[in-house]
């Protein structure tokens, strides 16, 4: 083993876990010393753990009622997305008729919507559902657009040779090979639509974990206000690879 | 068995023909090969007997009944497999058998069975990307045989495999088609593959594709590529199928 640098050496001996744990390890025993040392700077990691204990009835709730919003918001974009994309790709007619609002839609910050949306429906829990759709649904209609387009005609045809109808078509050639591509959209489409709920909760404030962390920034209690964060970015990550899991057994002959 | 009758095709009313006036039969249990340059048309005159694409003017006849749509007495073999990606070597193989609405254990039964002829035994659970083009073209094969057509519609079937494996698969299918006694329609532009499989070569012309003369080949079947090529006849035939390929492009 002579041969080997001594980089190459170190990553032999070590694993890449150990190193990332180390990694953890160090940063937040420095935060741990900065940030006693400047506590209302940014807090630290004991605070904030303390803090979040704390309060943690009252982030359980904002939690609940924000993935209450994600959870219809994304439902509703998964299935009006796949049924949109599906028909933006098969019906010339609902291609052309759509094309126009998609692209507007997709294009303009939806934020700058929020203001017009609350005269038309106010700022409770309508509100965020609609704020969720809007952020993620057009992820899910292109790539399941996408995905129904590149079908290969080939495997149409070779269905058709065969004397499937129209429906069986649809059944065993175009839903499983849209099936990578519509998850592709969801994946991006379940963080879209927590970030639009957030947004709304921030903009137009009246619960979810938005609201809360616009109050607790609002009296500066930065401690508080690190455990929702990584908390919300925990959830997503387990969400995102839920989705994961879930692509695998629904599309097990993808490599 | 199988008769085309003058058969035309434009792919659009002001657009080039494509075939001209065509007429073609093939006899139960006979083994017709259609041999030409690429463009020539082949491939859209296997899609018209198929039912794939309507023809221009002209029709197709099957066992003496106009036919113009797939149906149940057809199956059709691909250059490029067009396997199922998402479905296993045996839920390929039943897949015709499935849209035929065939029920599921006798469907799957059948396709096990075509799945031992075509030496496929311990890849029923395999996706077509773990395994090789070879054995991909022989679950193409595979779905096809198991809806027991009456005409076996072939496009090229061994144009995307390596030498070997092409040759391999010839023998394989020389001898299914001597012992299911199949009848075939075959696709393509391999002078010595024609006259190793078929009872008969049509070899067709460009622009417009059109049927330039026929051949019978002189060799008993079932036969083996190996035995094909040392016979002299192979090489007389070979040539005068070659000269006339020759001609044809020179003359334009």
């Amino acid at each position: 083993m002579t041969t080997l640098s001594a980089e190459g050496a170190l990553l032999g001996r070590i694993s890449p876990r150990a190193v990332r744990i180390a990694s953890v390890v160090v940063v937040v025993a420095a935060w741990e010393v900065a940030g006693r040392a400047a506590p209302r700077w940014a807090s630290y990691p004991w605070e904030i753990g303390a803090a979040f204990m704390e309060n943690s009835d009252r982030i359980a709730a904002a939690f609940a009622e924000t993935f209450k919003a994600v959870g219809v918001g994304y439902a509703l974009s998964v299935a009006g997305g796949v049924l949109i994309g599906f028909g933006m790709a098969r019906v010339r007619v609902v291609k052309v008729a759509l094309d126009p609002y998609v692209a507007v839609l997709y294009s303009t910050p939806r934020i700058t919507l929020i203001p017009l949306a609350i005269l038309l429906i106010g700022i409770g829990f309508n509100l965020r559902v609609l704020m969720s759709v809007l952020a993620s649904i057009f992820p899910i209609i292109i790539n399941t657009y996408a995905a129904v387009d590149t079908v290969s005609a080939e495997l149409e045809e070779t269905a058709r040779s065969f004397t499937a109808s129209r429906w069986s078509i649809v059944r065993t050639v175009l839903i499983p090979g849209a099936i990578p591509g519509i998850f592709v959209g969801m994946r991006v489409g379940i963080i879209r639509a927590l970030v639009g709920v957030i947004v709304a909760e921030m903009t137009a404030g009246a619960a979810g974990v938005g609201a809360l962390l616009l109050v607790f920034g609002r009296y500066f209690q930065s401690e508080k206000l690190f455990g929702p964060v990584l908390l919300l970015g925990l959830v997503s990550i387990i969400l995102t690879r839920s989705l994961s899991l879930l692509e695998r057994k629904l599309a097990p002959w993808q490599e | 068995m199988l008769r085309v009758e003058s058969v035309d095709k434009r792919f659009s009313p002001e657009g080039p023909l494509v075939l001209d006036d065509l007429d073609l039969t093939v006899g139960q249990g006979e083994f017709v090969s259609l041999l030409g340059p690429s463009g020539c048309g082949k491939t859209t005159l296997l899609k018209i007997v198929a039912g794939l694409l309507p023809p221009t003017t002209g029709k197709v006849f099957l066992e003496g009944r106009e036919s113009t749509a797939p149906s149940r007495e057809k199956a059709m073999v691909f250059q490029h497999f067009n396997l199922l990606p998402w479905r296993t070597a045996i839920n390929n193989v039943a897949y015709g058998l499935e849209v035929q609405g065939v029920p599921k254990a006798e469907r799957l039964e059948k396709a096990a069975q075509f799945l031992r002829l075509l030496d496929l035994e311990g890849y029923e659970n395999h996706y077509p990307s773990q395994i090789s083009g070879g054995m991909k073209q022989r679950v193409g094969l595979a779905r096809a045989l198991a809806t027991e057509p009456r005409l076996m519609l072939m496009d090229e079937p061994f144009g995307s495999l390596d030498a070997l494996t092409r040759e391999y698969l010839q023998d394989e299918l020389a001898r299914i088609a001597a012992s299911q006694n199949l009848t075939v329609l075959f696709v393509t532009h391999s002078i010595d593959e024609a006259i190793y499989l078929s009872d008969r070569i049509v070899v067709m012309g460009n622009n417009p594709g059109r049927i330039l003369v026929e051949y019978p080949v002189p060799f008993e079947r079932p036969r083996t590529t190996t035995v094909v090529r040392a016979d002299a006849r192979f090489a007389e035939l070979r040539n005068q199928v070659w000269e006339l390929l020759e001609e044809e492009k020179a003359g334009r």
